[in-house]
């Protein structure tokens, strides 16, 4: 028994939350931007939101940092219900998309600004500008930076604040891609260093995925998922999980029945298929596979299960992937070779292509039918 | 003859800022060609010097064989076409693409066949009565193309043409645009910053670095036999580079010492031995294995640092003596290693360069 309250007592106060999100609605009018939000984001946890354009992520930003208040829910930091606490008492930096700098300030005013307001001295601003390596630049202007450095910035801004709850708002979006993958490395590293608990915005799957301790899926103001990123990509939680986070190949079929854990379901292009499934209650169903898990082979591969011949309609080399495009009795597949064993196959040619069983995905048919249950706007 | 030639073209702003300096550049007929290069590189200024909006401080333009300096941007016969999409908002899609035709004056009935022949060229014949707002920007930019090929231009400068479209729908859009250019036997010059964009698009790829041509060639020759640090680092992302010193060459192969360890790299040209160089590493070009094993042959050790999963492969950041290399694995042939782990990288191909006289980071920096 007092084992037990030991380990209670353990539990709250070490493995306490940094932020709770609590069952969050928020409408404009009509538009239901959050509905029934709810998550935790743990002490030092580099948390993603990924969704598209529409999905409530920076109306969850807002709402978080204080400058929205939501129709109904709580929002929980530190253990400390904040949900009607103005934004500067909550002790959170917030950095919006776009950066926000001053344009008539310069880099050293910008940053001083945040923590002037919140009576912090000199030194946090200059020691902000020397984390993100611009300290010489602190009498430049905005505009006399480029992209990567405006970003770095608008970070030290958030950063000498001295909070320990960093939001960002689309931090990379506006960066080239190379200086995107480079800077949210860099990005990742710093917050590990000075141990802050990160909400990161984005629509970038790529970018979420490379940093986010955990991620979790948003759209049209509804979660879809939360988990790990490896979780969340091998088992997506429904198909638009799936076809948002890769190009997945969608397979229509009926159920016929299950025997030893392969699932045996009937399509109409492509005739019987087989995929591993658990036991499950639908039987009009979607097959997903994602591009990297299709096997294509200029020789037939040693199975007979799944193999179909099909004609390459597209060849696409975009470097480290080669990208093909097949048809398959009607059915067009997109499938991912990496470039260095990418068969040596062009437009028109014919090969086999193999649906490995144990990496299809099963979902019921959605009602909505499967376009609009895949739509990203 | 080339449809476009660009001769010794030197433009500077403000008296400084050096746009272009001394480029040339051919793109032939019925050619796409993608120029690619960070911002600053020049590339809009070589669109704009081509189109006439802005005049070359010196060198030629010739766009037919014809040498256009002092040839209006109506009369050279191009159709230019932004990222930010400028269709006419109060006409519908046909109004708006038959309008070149129209005010070329060659009459209603003309104009009508080319602008459906055009319409149905490009699929957008059921969208016809559409207005722009109620299309997507992917569409939208479709008609900007259209709007162009049908007021006669036999050569499209595209400056970002899906930079404002949303991504997924750009991978779709891209093949169009290519088949479009191909099916109608146009000529594209082509301007991104997108390497997969170029690489998946173009027949010919022109790389640009603060106003000057880089490197020209086809995407895989661009990709599997850059010139510069610089293009290898650009083109594929994120290659990781090690400092080191020839020790010995042999035919057609390179021993270069690290500091610690040695690796052997295949090289077409020659290196005097003690000469300073830099090795230039895709992260698809090494393979990773645990250390316990055998060593590998020709390969060297390394920490494992950094492990991120990115779905379709892992991605591995090793620690070596010489400096951090990266490692990227497909997913289903993903070695068994973790963060600390000790292990063995070999090279399976590693470009070598002489050392950049202003020095590594600069010579790889994009910005």
């Amino acid at each position: 028994m007092l084992c037990n309250i030991f380990i209670f007592l353990f539990c709250i106060w070490f493995l306490m939350p940094e932020l709770v999100v609590d069952s969050v609605s928020k409408s404009y009018g009509s538009i239901r931007a959050l509905r029934n939000v709810s998550f935790r984001v743990g002490d030092g946890e580099y948390f993603c939101i990924l969704g598209p354009t529409g999905a409530g992520k920076t109306t969850l930003l807002k709402v978080i940092s204080g400058l929205i208040r939501p129709d109904k829910g709580r929002v929980i930091i530190d253990g400390v219900d904040v949900t009607d606490f103005p934004p500067e008492v909550r002790n959170v930096s917030y950095m919006p998309q776009g950066y926000a700098l001053f344009p008539h300030m310069t880099v050293w005013d910008n940053v001083a600004y945040g923590a002037g307001m919140k009576g912090l001295p000199e030194e946090k601003v200059a020691d902000a500008l020397k984390l993100v390596g611009l300290y010489h630049r602190r009498d430049s202007y905005p505009h006399e930076l480029s992209g990567g450095q405006q970003q770095r910035i608008a970070l030290a801004r958030a950063l000498a604040a001295g909070s320990k709850l960093l939001l960002l708002d689309e931090p990379l979006s506006a960066l080239d891609i190379l200086l995107n993958i480079e800077l949210r490395y860099e990005l990742k590293n710093l917050c590990r260093e000075l141990d802050l608990t990160v909400l990161h915005v984005t629509h970038n799957v790529e970018e979420a995925m490379s940093i986010a301790d955990r991620m979790m899926v948003l759209r049209k103001g509804v979660v879809q998922q939360i988990g790990s990123p490896r979780e969340v990509y091998m088992n997506p939680a429904n198909l638009f999980v799936a076809n948002f986070l890769s190009e997945v190949n969608f397979i229509e079929g009926i159920l016929r029945g299950i025997r030893l854990g392969l699932g045996v379901i009937e399509t109409d292009k492509l005739g019987v298929i087989h995929v591993y499934t658990r036991p499950v209650r639908f039987w009009h169903v979607v097959v997903a596979y994602r591009p990297e898990d299709i096997v294509l082979s200029v020789d037939p591969p040693p199975t007979d299960l799944n193999v179909f011949r099909g004609r390459v309609v597209e060849r696409e080399f975009i470097g480290i992937v080669t990208r093909f495009l097949v048809d398959v009795n009607g059915v067009e597949m997109h499938v991912n070779v990496w470039t260095s064993v990418a068969p040596d196959v062009k437009v028109d040619d014919y090969v086999y292509v193999h649906l490995p069983p144990r990496y299809g995905l099963i979902y019921p048919y959605p009602r909505e039918g499967l376009m609009k249950a895949i739509a990203v706007e | 003859m080339p449809d476009i030639e660009v001769r010794n073209v030197t433009k500077i702003y403000e008296e400084r800022i050096v746009a272009l300096y001394k480029v040339s550049v051919k793109v032939f007929d019925g050619e796409y060609v993608c120029i690619i290069g960070p911002s600053g590189s020049g590339k809009s200024s070589l669109i704009k010097v081509i189109s006439g909006i802005i005049e070359p401080d010196e060198g030629e333009v010739y766009i037919g064989g014809r040498l256009v300096n002092n040839v209006p941007i109506s009369e050279r016969g191009l159709g230019l076409v932004m990222q930010d999409i400028l269709l006419f908002p109060h006409m519908n899609v046909w109004d708006n693409v038959s309008y070149g035709p129209l005010v070329r004056g060659l009459g209603y009935d003309r104009a009508e066949f080319i602008g459906n022949e055009v319409l149905r060229s490009m699929s957008l014949h059921l969208r016809r009565s559409a207005m722009p707002h109620e299309l997507s920007r992917g569409t939208q930019q479709k008609v900007a193309i259209a709007r162009a090929v049908a007021a006669g231009a036999r050569i499209l400068l595209l400056d970002e043409p899906l930079g404002s479209v949303d991504p997924r729908a750009a991978k779709t859009l891209r093949f169009e645009l290519r088949h479009l250019v191909k099916d109608l036997k146009l000529t594209a010059l082509h301007i991104t910053h997108n390497q997969e964009e170029a690489l998946s698009i173009a027949d010919r790829i022109i790389v640009m670095r603060k106003g000057r041509v880089e490197q020209v060639g086809t995407p895989f020759e661009i990709y599997a036999r850059p010139k510069t640090p610089f293009i290898a680092k650009f083109i594929g992302g994120e290659a990781s580079f090690l400092e080191g010193l020839v020790e010995e060459t042999m035919d057609g192969r390179v021993k270069v010492n690290l500091g610690e360890e040695h690796v052997l790299v295949e090289s077409s040209i020659g290196f005097r031995i003690g000469e300073k160089v830099v090795l230039g590493i895709r992260p698809e070009h090494v393979s990773i294995v645990r250390a316990g094993g055998s060593r590998p042959d020709n390969s060297i050790s390394g920490i494992v640092k950094e492990v991120n999963f990115l779905g379709s492969y892992y991605r591995y950041m090793v620690e070596t003596g010489g400096g951090n290399v990266l490692v990227k694995v497909p997913r289903l042939s993903a070695p068994s290693v973790s963060i600390g782990s000790r292990v063995f990288l070999t090279l399976d191909r590693a470009y070598i360069f002489k050392y950049p006289r202003e020095g590594l980071d600069k010579a790889i920096a994009y910005e």
